[in-house]
């Protein structure tokens, strides 16, 4: 049942991201093209209006990125609202699925259009600033600048790829669950769900900075960062941190929405 | 043989307020019972909490022996109150999504219904009137080979002529090991449908009685006992 959920889910929610995304990669071939040498020395001696052109559509690129991650966040957000505490949850918790798979479904789904939201738009950057002459070289500047790291962290360079993948992937999760859980633990404010989700959430991403900062305060000083020479691989020792604090909140997140859908739920 | 409804002391309390106290109610397999009351009187509650959508504040409820979860969702056919569609959604979006969800969904049975009330496949939610969306709800929650239907006002929204299709449609879908329970203040419509009667006031259950000893106890029709018992 679990397959079908999700499978549900996407044909949910494409039709929003896909025109979003495609808007996204034709507005920046757009802007490579306005500003590519040619056509840069034809509008600049040009009309006013095609003086400003280029202005205008980087302008509106740069909106767009903007929206597609905002509306990402807003989408993904009210549908796990809507869908599940809203009147469609009559018919959602009436299917027979445990609830755990409602927010598992929810949060893949999420998850994966968040990490999609993020390759176009850094997609969409490469497709603007990439020479296609100088591929190889940047390619070559690229793994070069990784191996750089790896080294000093200690791993080899593909491991050191993989785990950076990691870390992007599991950034897309833990920046939708927190969402999840606060609209969760808002329902339970009957008269006052909206407040309840945005003081829920609010409260969650500031117990979650101050965690943080302790923890890699602690493990800065106990790897002895602060002196020269510190202990060694430390640099991956805090890359690993990193990924286990995300997937920390993210299990932690989940499991509170979780928990007070499958036990708290009492729909209006 | 188990109840496929029954209930044991069951009581919801929302934020405060009782909205049902020490139910106990046992529907056999194979009626139609109207679950009547007026507005506020617990109705719905108790129909939430058997579609397993409230969790009760005391006692207990089961379906079939069993408290409402997973396996009975399978059993129940649950219509509310309330249209709980996505806007977006064509007709045949729902089709795929109950085939899908629903091991006993009956999708030619749903088709030929559609078809008979004139509502095309590719319609979508949103460009509907509201009784044609009651309607189409109807039509998918009827189309399940369910043990029970929990209908929760199914005739408020549409019109008479409409009405009486539903009607029909209930008394033709369900086969004799199943039971409707239609919660209605719609009596005179019903009463021609219903087997058994539950009053229900102020979240207590006033009297169980099959229709037939109404009228042969009161020597009164439904609608009229109902107006006397309920009396403002």
């Amino acid at each position: 049942m679990l397959g079908k959920l999700i499978k549900h889910e996407f044909k949910a929610t494409y039709r929003i991201f896909l025109p979003l995304y495609c808007a996204l990669l034709i507005l920046c071939v757009f802007v490579r093209f306005l500003y590519s040498n040619p056509v840069q020395r034809f509008t600049s001696s040009g009309h006013w209006l095609l003086v400003l052109l280029p202005i205008l559509v980087a302008i509106l690129y740069a909106l767009l990125m903007a929206v597609v991650f905002f509306v990402t966040l807003v989408v993904m957000s009210q549908r796990f609202s809507k869908n599940l505490l809203g009147d469609e949850g009559y018919l959602m918790y009436t299917l027979p699925v445990p609830s755990w798979q409602h927010v598992t479904s929810k949060s893949l789904v999420a998850g994966i259009w968040m990490f999609a939201s993020c390759a176009i738009a850094v997609s969409s950057i490469v497709v603007i600033q990439l020479q296609f002459s100088t591929l190889s070289a940047f390619w070559r500047d690229f793994w070069e600048a990784m191996g750089y790291i790896a080294k000093d962290f200690e791993i080899s360079t593909p491991l050191f790829a993989i785990e950076l993948l990691i870390l992007c992937v599991l950034f897309a999760f833990s920046a939708i669950l927190p969402f999840f859980a606060a609209i969760s633990l808002g329902q339970l404010w009957r008269q006052h769900r909206v407040l309840g989700a945005i003081l829920s959430y609010v409260g969650f991403i500031i117990a979650q900075q101050i965690i943080t900062a302790l923890i890699y305060q602690g493990v800065y000083y106990a790897l002895r960062m602060d002196n020269y020479p510190a202990v060694d691989g430390a640099g991956h020792i805090m890359l690993l941190l990193t990924i286990a604090l995300a997937v920390l909140f993210g299990a932690g997140y989940f499991l509170l929405a979780n928990g007070l859908l499958s036990k708290k739920l009492n729909l209006e | 043989m188990t109840p496929i409804l029954e209930c044991r002391g069951l009581a919801k309390v929302y934020s405060g307020k009782t909205a049902l106290e020490q139910i106990h109610l046992a529907v056999p397999r194979g009626r139609i019972v109207g679950l009547l009351g007026p507005n506020g009187s617990g109705k719905t509650t108790l129909i939430k909490l058997a579609a397993g959508l409230l969790t009760p504040t005391a006692g207990d409820l089961l379906i079939d022996g069993k408290a409402p979860g997973v396996e009975t969702k399978r059993q129940v056919s649950y219509l509310p109150e309330r249209g709980y569609f996505s806007n977006w959604m064509r007709v045949d979006n729902l089709l795929d999504f109950f085939a899908d969800f629903y091991d006993n969904f009956d999708r030619a049975k749903a088709m030929e219904m559609l078809q008979r009330l004139n509502i095309g496949q590719r319609d979508t939610i949103k460009s509907m009137s509201k009784g044609t969306k009651e309607k189409v709800q109807l039509i998918l929650v009827m189309s399940r080979n369910a043990d029970l239907y929990l209908l929760d006002e199914p005739i408020g929204g549409v019109d008479p002529a409409a009405r009486d299709y539903i009607l029909r449609t209930i008394i033709s879908n369900y086969s004799e090991n199943s039971t409707v329970l239609i919660s209605t203040h719609l009596i005179a419509d019903v009463e021609a449908t219903i087997d058994d009667v539950i009053f229900i006031q102020n979240g207590h259950v006033l009297l169980t009685s099959s229709v037939d000893d109404i009228r042969t106890q009161q020597q009164k029709s439904v609608d009229e006992y109902f107006r006397e018992v309920f009396q403002c």
